[in-house]
């Protein structure tokens, strides 16, 4: 075996643009004085990446860093699709902090930078084949984000959400380090291939307790990436102490990359018969717990930081199927892991939308206020108010966003596929669950304002509402992308399904 | 592209560009008038459907589903969705209802806006995207498609009722979606049970039971069976509908008790006994049992209501009933009971909710208590309310009669102990529904008029009678001349029982 | 009104004969003397019909001013109101069914709609108190993910031991 390896550097060109977009903000924010130029940089960078990620992608699959046949960086339809994703959702995220950061609200340069560092290790957690190189990916994304989530000046909240993400996020990559190490020590292997080769071929390895005792603790430490319940208190803090675009970046980027590393071990690596019931019953504790909890919430941050727990759990429902010796076919599986692929494209555009108007309807630099401050929002600026209830209709699974719709059904129909209806009725109550607290959402955009519906009837002019200072052209038009793709992939989700069965 | 496939999309498609067009449009009532001109090319777009071919000319036993017209186009081949839409004679009357009423709801609108704060545009554009979502099921011929356009329907409504409504509305609105959410999940699982084991959502090829292991037919109609008994409502999931009604305003309550409602028995027809026949011929007893049980419950709660909205929202569980009985016994008689029981309601209590609303809005309370005497200040609308009430209870010659009449006597044809019971109490709850309807009317027309009555000046509006001679017409055509229903719903309800046996 | 009253009085006295008119019956298609059959059954009331009317004329003969029915006595009400029947109708239909009415209608929005109303209200409590649960300070949320972990861990590995 020859300990120099070649690389294939076309494999590596979305990876090399990411990480050089974060180089050259950094570049950029030394040399040029003026606060735009980082921005401008970051955002050409992630351009960049989403370009050359789908390039690459469309060439076949490419692999790199092999030892024999397994190797550790696999850039195929899927690492593509997880490419684009992120460097998109960078831009979208970018954009959505144009007024903050004009505001003075964190530095410009850093801000760039920590956002783009974080953007490579999505790029990287797409294309990994093996356990180490998927951890490593997994903190390079999130490590920038215990800084950007503290970034905020003067917010003593910040700095505590911060922290608790912080500590509670180490934790949590010990556990699923140690659940690395223990599957190293009974397989001896960590590429994912070569691991679920070994487990599907020597049977006896899943008597070992230690086994098991492995893939669990695997599981459960990426469980956290997602926000998965037991493993999600700190989300709504850290959500809410958050600025907003950040929170937004959370809630889809940083959540994709929990999905994608978890389907990477699940598909590849860990054997069915354990991380399925591990799986189904964490979809169920996630999806129940965070549409009860969210239907307290008062403060529009959390309530979206709940919901997006609980769509975690949806998106982790369709791989609970594998529990079932019917959920464990190969069409069955196929279409699993596709459904929560789907899924998950689906509610990151759409929580982005939500994001995205939330921004457009705070004043600039602002948190997420509560519900009231948005009471009637709609009546004042009618198409981001539109926009918003969109987003959140379709978050509820409900048309007229299709997008949301199909989303449901895709789920759904993977859950019976694989024999699995007591995890759809679940999904299907749970949604009900959803729509309570969404509908007050969106209908409070409508209401009149406060002391106008108490006047009903009487000829009470409403007093002064709550100004909804008019947002700045970036947000407008991410917001505007984003509806525009949940319209477009609600009319055409055959185009997501293709794209998540790659 | 033939012209009936022409006729389906724009069905569909006139709508729901009026409904966006409505929406843009700055000028209220210009939108208004462009909504009703829409509401008005969609029924003149659905009446031409009855053309079409009736007989199966080709070799081998005719299918169960045999459309005039259909569409079939690939949407979402990884769902198994496709764009399948068809009409027959089950589906037709209630496709021309549904028109008819969005049309006359748009031009009441024209006339007056309900109080609530919203926009008269706005409204008529969501009655639009009502209508879209009601005439997509009705016309949807794919099981995943049908549900699809069930869930249209969901939050439109809910807007309607929580923009426009009465005092409590925001509570109401939300119990209704909530509600009605969960039957259309259950409804959700339920298609994919079938599509999961079938392989295809296809409801022509499906329609029989397309060789479903018994087991998933018993699985599939429970699912089934709940959803559309929420959304019907079956006594004792009804309760959405009497808050729901009392709070929507006029033309809410006229399309949520004219059409949406039967969405659910339609349904129930089309794809929960059409789909799983075993299913529903081992639930029937029990179907058969809440259906009584909802008839005899409606009426009695009815004869002890005091608030006039609220006593037409329980009558139309008594009403329901009778359909669901209707259905219950799975014979040719008692399914065309229930298609022309369905019809009538949709015709009659869409009458009875524009009179109710035309009385509370004149009298500004509609507790019974507060209101005699409606015939001495308003004769006109009195004698239409009597009419109205006189139709609901089922008087021979009026629309309402063939529906009860022919429920009963299915169930009694049925035979057995258990059937014969039902027919029996079934009969008794026709007894109780002229009971209170007769109350209503000694309450509301006689008698001296009370001070709430009393400020009631005589005139009804033009935009009024408009709106009320449709339906009076129909009420009126349907029963003396039930073969405009049961003429076009006799083959295709022959085949479905065809496929029963 | 003299007209119409006789118009419509010596029909209705007369037309009950025509039952023993051979062309009616004919025309009718009735067997031989089914419509005008003789027996106790039309004897008896017609005779007990004119006792009364023989009765209540010589009553009237006796004192033209008084009332003949005040003969019957304590029976009078009793036939004036129809023997009562309308009274026990209204014991025995009428008020158990309103009765009845109101029961299934405070049954109706105590117990089905109280257990629909309830679900909500117990859904929106489950969520406060796991809310509740989740104001929990730094410290407390770390060990509950290490609690966690290890529960969940060690389910799997029971369960998946013993499976």
């Amino acid at each position: 075996m020859s300990l120099v390896q070649s690389v294939d550097n076309v494999a590596l060109l979305p990876a090399y643009l990411a990480a050089g977009t974060a180089v050259l903000v950094l570049l950029a924010d030394l040399l040029v004085a003026r606060a735009a130029a980082p921005l401008a940089v970051a955002a050409a960078g992630a351009v960049a990446t989403a370009l050359g990620s789908a390039l690459v992608g469309a060439g076949g699959q490419r692999s790199t860093f092999c030892v024999a046949a397994d190797c550790s960086y696999v850039f195929g339809g899927r690492a593509a699709l997880v490419g684009v994703l992120f460097a998109l959702l960078t831009l979208g995220v970018l954009a959505l902090s144009g007024p903050a950061l004009r505001a003075g609200q964190s530095p410009v340069g850093e801000f760039c930078f920590l956002l783009a560092c974080s953007m490579t290790g999505g790029v990287v957690l797409g294309a990994a084949g093996d356990l180490i190189t998927l951890i490593v990916a997994l903190e390079t994304l999130t490590l920038p984000l215990y800084v950007l989530v503290g970034l905020r000046r003067g917010s003593l909240a910040s700095a505590e959400a911060a922290v608790t993400f912080f500590v509670v996020s180490v934790v949590a990559t010990t556990v699923t380090l140690l659940g690395a190490a223990l599957l190293y020590a009974v397989t001896g292997g960590l590429h994912l291939g070569r691991v679920g080769a070994l487990l599907a071929e020597r049977r006896d390895l899943l008597d070992v307790p230690l086994t098991t005792a492995a893939v669990a603790l695997i599981l459960l430490g990426l469980a956290f990436k997602v926000a998965a319940v037991p493993f999600h208190a700190w989300a709504p803090a850290t959500y809410d102490g958050a600025p907003l675009p950040v929170a937004a970046y959370l809630s889809t980027a940083s959540k994709l990359g929990g999905v994608v590393a978890l389907l990477a071990v699940v598909q590849r690596a860990l054997p069915a018969e354990v991380t399925g019931p591990v799986l189904a019953g964490l979809a169920v504790l996630t999806m129940t717990v965070g549409n009860l909890v969210a239907l307290r919430q008062r403060r529009t941050v959390r309530l979206l930081a709940w919901s997006s727990v609980a769509q975690a759990g949806y998106i982790l429902a369709p791989l609970g199927a594998l529990a079932l010796a019917a959920g464990r076919t190969a069409d069955a599986r196929a279409a699993a892991y596709a459904a929560a692929v789907a899924y998950a494209v689906f509610f990151v555009v759409l929580e982005l939308a939500a994001f995205a108007a939330l921004v457009a309807l705070r004043p600039a630099g602002a948190d997420g206020g509560s519900l009231d401050d948005l009471r009637g929002a709609a009546r004042q600026r009618p198409w981001v108010g539109a926009a918003f209830a969109l987003a959140l209709v379709g978050l509820a699974g409900l048309p007229p966003g299709l997008a949301g719709l199909f989303a449901k059904v895709t789920v759904v129909r993977a859950l019976l596929d694989g024999g699995a209806g007591w995890l759809a009725l679940v999904v299907a109550v749970n949604a009900v669950i959803g729509l309570a607290y969404y509908l007050r959402l969106a209908s409070g955009l409508y209401a009149p304002p406060a002391d106008a519906e108490a006047g009903r009837g009487a000829d009470v002019k409403a007093g002064p509402a709550p100004a909804v200072a008019r947002p700045s052209g970036a947000v407008v038009v991410t917001l505007a992308v984003a509806t525009l793709v949940a319209l477009a992939v609600g009319f055409a989700p055959q185009l997501v399904l293709d794209l998540a069965a790659r | 592209m033939s012209l009936g496939q022409v006729l389906l999309v724009a069905t569909l498609a006139v709508p729901a560009v009026g409904a966006a067009v409505v929406a843009l449009l700055p000028r209220d009532r210009a939108a208004r008038l462009v909504g009703t001109v829409a509401a008005g090319l969609t029924l003149l777009a659905t009446l031409p459907l009855a053309t079409g071919g009736r007989g199966w000319t080709a070799y081998g036993a005719a299918p169960a589903v045999l459309p005039w017209h259909r569409l079939d186009l690939p949407w979402v081949p990884g769902l198994d969705l496709r764009f399948h839409l068809g009409v027959d004679g089950i589906s037709y009357p209630l496709v021309v209802l549904t028109a008819l009423l969005t049309l006359l709801c748009c031009a009441y609108t024209l006339w007056k806006v309900p109080d609530g704060g919203g926009s008269g545009r706005a409204l008529v554009a969501l009655l639009l995207v009502v209508e879209v979502g009601i005439l997509g099921t009705f016309l949807a011929l794919d099981l995943v498609l049908f549900f699809a356009f069930f869930e249209v329907v969901l939050l439109p409504m809910y807007a309607i009722i929580a923009g426009w409504g009465g005092p409590d509305r925001r509570r109401a609105a939300r119990k209704f979606a909530l509600y009605t959410l969960l039957g259309s999940v259950l409804l959700l699982v339920g298609v994919y049970v079938v599509v999961a084991a079938a392989g295809t959502a296809d409801l022509v090829a499906l329609t029989g039971g397309a060789g479903l292991p018994r087991g998933t037919q018993l699985a599939a109609f429970t699912l089934l069976g709940l959803a559309f008994a929420v959304k019907s409502p079956l006594w004792p999931l009804h309760t959405w509908l009497p808050d729901a009604h009392t709070q929507a305003p006029t033309v809410g309550s006229v399309i949520l008790a004219g059409v949406l409602l039967k969405m659910g028995t339609y349904g129930l027809i089309r794809i929960a006994v059409g789909v799983a026949p075993q299913g529903a011929r081992w639930a029937a007893p029990v179907l058969g049992v809440l259906a009584v049980a909802a008839i005899v419950a409606g009426s009695l709660i009815c004869l002890a209501q005091g608030e006039l909205k609220r006593l037409i929202a329980y009558s139309s569980v008594g009403h329901m009933g009778f359909v669901l009985l209707g259905v219950a016994t799975l014979t040719a008689t008692g399914l065309q009971a229930a298609l022309i029981g369905n019809v009538a309601h949709g015709v009659i209590t869409g009458l009875l909710f524009f009179l109710a609303g035309a009385i509370k809005d004149r009298a500004h309370t509609g507790a019974l208590a507060e209101l005699s005497g409606l015939r001495e200040t308003a004769p006109r609308l009195a004698g239409l309310l009597g009419f109205a009430a006189v139709a609901s209870l089922g008087l021979p010659g009026l629309a309402g009669f063939w529906g009860e009449a022919f429920a009963v006597v299915a169930a009694v044809e049925r035979g057995g102990p258990l059937w014969t019971t039902l027919g029996v109490l079934a009969a008794i709850g026709g007894a109780l529904t002229a009971a209170y309807l007769l109350r209503l009317l000694r309450r509301v027309t006689h008698g001296r008029p009370s001070p709430a009555v009393g400020r009631i000046t005589p005139g009804l509006a033009a935009a009024e009678l408009t709106a009320w001679a449709p339906l009076v017409l129909l009420a009126l055509a349907v029963g003396l001349a039930p073969t405009l229903v049961l003429g076009v719903a006799a083959d295709p309800v022959a085949a479905l029982v065809g496929v029963l046996r | 009104m003299r007209v119409p009253v006789l118009l419509l009085a010596v029909p209705a006295a007369l037309l009950g004969l025509a039952a023993f008119l051979p062309p009616v019956t004919d025309r009718l298609g009735a067997p031989e003397g089914e419509l005008t059959h003789v027996g106790p059954a039309l004897l008896l009331p017609l005779a007990l019909l004119a006792v009364g009317v023989a009765l209540a004329w010589a009553g009237w003969r006796r004192d033209r001013a008084a009332d003949p029915a005040r003969a019957l006595g304590p029976l009078g009400p009793v036939f004036a109101a129809g023997f009562m029947l309308d009274d026990v109708q209204r014991a025995l239909v009428v008020r158990p069914v309103t009765a009845l009415a109101r029961l299934a209608r405070a049954a109706d929005e105590r117990v089905v709609d109280g257990a629909v109303e309830g679900t909500g209200r117990g859904a929106q409590g489950l969520g406060g108190a796991l809310a509740g649960l989740h104001r929990a300070a730094l410290p407390r949320a770390a060990v509950g993910v290490l609690a966690g972990a290890l529960l969940i861990g060690l389910a799997a590995v029971l369960i998946g031991g013993a499976a």
